[in-house]
């Protein structure tokens, strides 16, 4: 991930101010209209298949059979849990473990990145917990902390906060230097030069980091819950599963990719807003 | 408008014990070495020049010959190995805001918008907002960028983004414009209109700039003098007085490139900077 480079801009000067283009252009548009034409397409495919019997039924069914099983599990429930109810147990576990390596990782990152004692002292902790598969210690967490939400929470704090931290050091490691040496002789003091250039500089690299943290997070919620739950998706995908409710199970992984685009794409549009200048600064 | 407004005027150490100053700016005896050991290197060898208030000084040399590296000295981002380096016969100390500089590069910032920036340096020394919009609006206008002020950096084309760099550091009423290669990235047009433009700037306010180029014609078009240095170790070789900044009236830039004097001018220059090379 690149920081917005200085660019040697050598345009004509604009004879009439060119205002930021905030309309979709056309062929973002079409672009989104092939898009949803591939999916009702493939859905099409899908059915046809399986009524024609291409696919048996009962281990792979339609997406009628799914969207008739996600219609009565969303007014009966499943098992002893509303959809509802599941949905915001996978959503609330990931968010919470999430906000929490947000507030712990970001400000430790950017500590990382300014101090070299912070750096030297956390790097190896960060380095050793960034490519460790978090289900190979998420037992031992259990066995800590039981087999409740605290467990799972810290479990997601663990796999998002190495990844955030590594994020904003890299940020803040980035910072041009000639955007540090501008602040200092305009007469900015370190205080300013780091909350006024190096956070707002950092400020891309760290929403990237976000958005990988988030998507790690959100995919290790459904692992846990495949270990120890009483509720959430990953908790229903897996019960059904033993019950040969194959619809049940793929209206769980549907809701689930959907779920985890919507929170993706809820992130994206925070960060359209927050770093407008990252693709043209 | 081409006159500063009562605060920039009030601002600035002005006066005509000022003017007469010899010493403004003074490099004396300047060693500046990089690395340790056997592995130092001399970038500047006893530098000595000193400039008075309100001359434009254009440093030439090939690249490795330093000019930078004396730019970064004043500016304070660099320590002497040996020697001063003065303003108004004081050591200079940290970059601060008495000594404006604009880099190669703008290093804008794509967070503020263009007004924004302008004022940053203002709003950082803790200048009451109403003084600042004012100055931030004089130079804005100035430098024909009022109209894109609620705009950022990004939307504004190269030659306007290196015009704010130039507001953003005139914006603290430094009493140095330090300019390293500012139009260097520039394509030749741009680079004309930009060299008029603060061409007019220092008539008009009367600045003291030092300013670094590798483009001969450059310097001897905006000069008061012009400084030909050579390289490893950096040294100076000729300081030569030039007449074409201080030209009264309306002067036409193609005229004055294109005139026998300033031709003959640019070839002196050349002429010593083409014969390091064959040393």
């Amino acid at each position: 991930m690149e920081l917005p480079a200085e660019t040697p801009a050598v345009t004509e000067e604009p004879a009439v101010p060119a205002r930021r283009t905030r309309r979709r252009p056309v062929g973002e548009l079409r672009r989104r209209w092939v898009g949803r034409a591939g999916v009702v397409t493939v859905l099409l495919a899908w059915q046809g298949s399986v009524a024609v019997g291409l696919i048996p039924g009962d281990l792979l069914p339609g997406p009628i059979a799914v969207a008739g099983a996600f219609w009565h599990i969303l007014w009966h429930g499943y098992r002893d849990t509303t959809l509802l109810f599941d949905v915001a147990s996978t959503v609330g576990r990931c968010l919470a473990g999430f906000l929490l390596a947000l507030l712990v990782g970001v400000p430790l990152g950017l500590w990382m990145g300014v101090n070299r004692v912070a750096a030297a002292l956390f790097d190896y902790l960060v380095q050793f917990l960034r490519p460790l598969p978090p289900l190979s210690y998420m037992i031992l967490l259990i066995l800590w902390f039981g087999t409740g939400n605290l467990s799972k929470i810290l479990l997601l704090f663990l796999t998002a906060f190495p990844i955030v931290a590594s994020a904003a050091m890299a940020g803040v490691r980035g910072v041009p230097r000639l955007r540090t040496q501008a602040a200092e002789m305009l007469g900015a003091n370190r205080r300013q030069i780091f909350l006024q250039v190096m956070l707002p500089s950092a400020a891309p690299m760290i929403f990237t980091g976000l958005k990988i943290a988030l998507a790690a997070a959100f995919s290790t919620v459904v692992a846990a819950e495949f270990v120890t739950a009483h509720s959430g998706l990953g908790w229903m995908v897996l019960s059904a599963s033993k019950y040969l409710q194959n619809a049940t199970v793929l209206m769980g992984v549907v809701l689930l990719g959907l779920i985890g685009m919507a929170l993706s794409r809820g992130l994206e549009l925070l960060d359209v807003r927050l770093v407008h200048w990252r693709r043209v600064g | 408008m081409l006159s500063p407004p009562s605060s920039v005027a009030a601002d600035r150490p002005a006066g005509p014990a000022g003017e007469s100053d010899p010493d403004f700016v003074a490099f004396r005896d300047l060693v500046i070495e990089f690395g340790t050991g056997e592995w130092t290197v001399r970038a500047l060898d006893r530098i000595s020049l000193t400039f008075a208030r309100g001359e434009f000084v254009c440093i030439v040399g090939p690249s490795g010959c330093g000019k930078t590296t004396m730019m970064q000295t004043l500016a304070g981002f660099l320590a002497p190995t040996s020697g001063r380096v003065e303003v108004e016969g004081k050591p200079v100390g940290p970059p601060g805001p008495d000594r404006g500089v604009v880099f190669q590069q703008p290093a804008l910032y794509p967070w503020l918008t263009v007004e924004a920036n302008a004022g940053f340096g203002p709003r950082m020394r803790g200048i009451g907002r109403a003084e600042t919009a004012e100055t931030v609006a004089h130079y804005l206008k100035l430098a024909g960028l009022w109209e894109f002020r609620a705009r950022y950096p990004y939307e504004l084309s190269g030659g306007m983004q290196q015009r704010l760099a130039i507001v953003r550091a005139l914006a603290n009423h430094p009493r140095l414009l330090l300019m390293d290669e500012p139009f260097g990235a520039l394509d030749a047009l741009t680079r004309e209109k930009m060299q008029e433009e603060l061409h007019g700037v220092w008539r008009r306010t009367g600045m003291t700039i030092l300013f670094i180029t590798h483009s001969v014609e450059e310097a001897v078009y905006l000069g008061t003098q012009v400084v030909v240095m050579s390289p490893r170790p950096g040294r100076i070789l000729e300081t030569i007085a030039v007449p074409f900044a201080r030209q009264a009236g309306d002067r036409d830039i193609r005229a004055i490139k294109g005139s026998a004097d300033f031709v003959a001018t640019r070839e002196r220059v050349l002429s010593l900077i083409w014969g390091m090379a064959h040393d």
